[in-house]
């Protein structure tokens, strides 16, 4: 019995007898299965004093998912986690990370020579379920 | 809709999108560092999907010609489904004007009488 039942292969690749990894989309390997909600996003007051301020989300999913995020400092622009910067004497770093039991999103910030002040972080996260393996 | 918030403050600072939820959605649970577990509340707004199977009845209306005539044909389709439970429906109506652009941020949740409120 073959183990597939459906296979859809890039243009000029032969869906018969090409590889795996030359397909769009095959049946034997699982498929991204769409996401937790449609997306979740979320707030965050950081202290630029270097301390590391943690949003985890436990998606309980028993395996480690692909997950996706983004940040902004103003809820307009997103610009793509994990992302590290100095701009001017702040120092950012933000980052996502996913084991199979949690989503953790960190944000850091260093001011290196003005005062001390708060930033209100705005997050989004997607976590995506099924992850595919070729 | 799932809306995290500050159970002390009313503060709402995360929330899942979405309009029907599943048992995975619903397992799901976002922790802050600077807020203690036990001030942690959700509200769910929308629907939750259930494995229970109930007869739902789809009404359909078409309008035929027949001669001279103009009728309104009324067809009853009966099928199974699942039954979903609904959530804080008197709150729907908040839920799609965060789907259509208003920020979430700007409201928090009055904790005495559970309801949503404009900051």
């Amino acid at each position: 019995m073959a183990n597939w039942g459906m296979k859809i292969s890039r243009i000029g690749v032969d869906v018969n007898n090409g590889d795996d990894k030359d397909m769009i989309f095959t049946s034997k390997y699982s498929c991204l299965k769409g996401s937790l909600g449609t997306g979740i996003g979320g707030n965050k007051v950081v202290a630029n004093d270097g301390n590391t301020e943690t949003v985890t989300i436990l998606h309980g999913l028993n395996y480690i998912p692909m997950v996706k995020g983004d940040f902004s400092f103003n809820n307009t622009n997103f610009q793509i986690l994990p992302y590290f910067n100095l701009l001017g004497s702040l120092q950012i770093a933000f980052n996502i990370k996913a084991d199979s039991t949690n989503v953790y999103l960190t944000f850091n910030l260093l001011e290196l020579i003005g005062p001390p002040a708060n930033y209100t972080i705005y997050y989004k996260c997607f976590i995506f379920l099924d992850k595919g393996k070729l | 809709m799932i809306i995290f918030y500050n159970k002390k403050t009313g503060k709402i600072f995360s929330y899942i999108q979405g309009r029907v939820h599943n048992k995975r959605d619903l397992q799901c649970n976002i922790k802050d560092s600077t807020i203690d577990d036990k001030d942690i509340a959700k509200i769910i707004i929308g629907y939750e999907e259930t494995d229970i199977e109930e007869k739902t009845t789809k009404i359909t209306k078409e309008k035929k010609q027949i001669l001279d005539f103009v009728i309104e044909v009324e067809n009853i389709e009966e099928y199974k489904g699942n039954k979903n439970i609904k959530h804080n429906g008197d709150k729907f109506d908040f839920m799609y004007k965060i789907e259509n652009g208003e920020n979430i941020f700007d409201y928090k949740i009055n904790t005495k009488l559970k309801e949503i409120d404009k900051i």
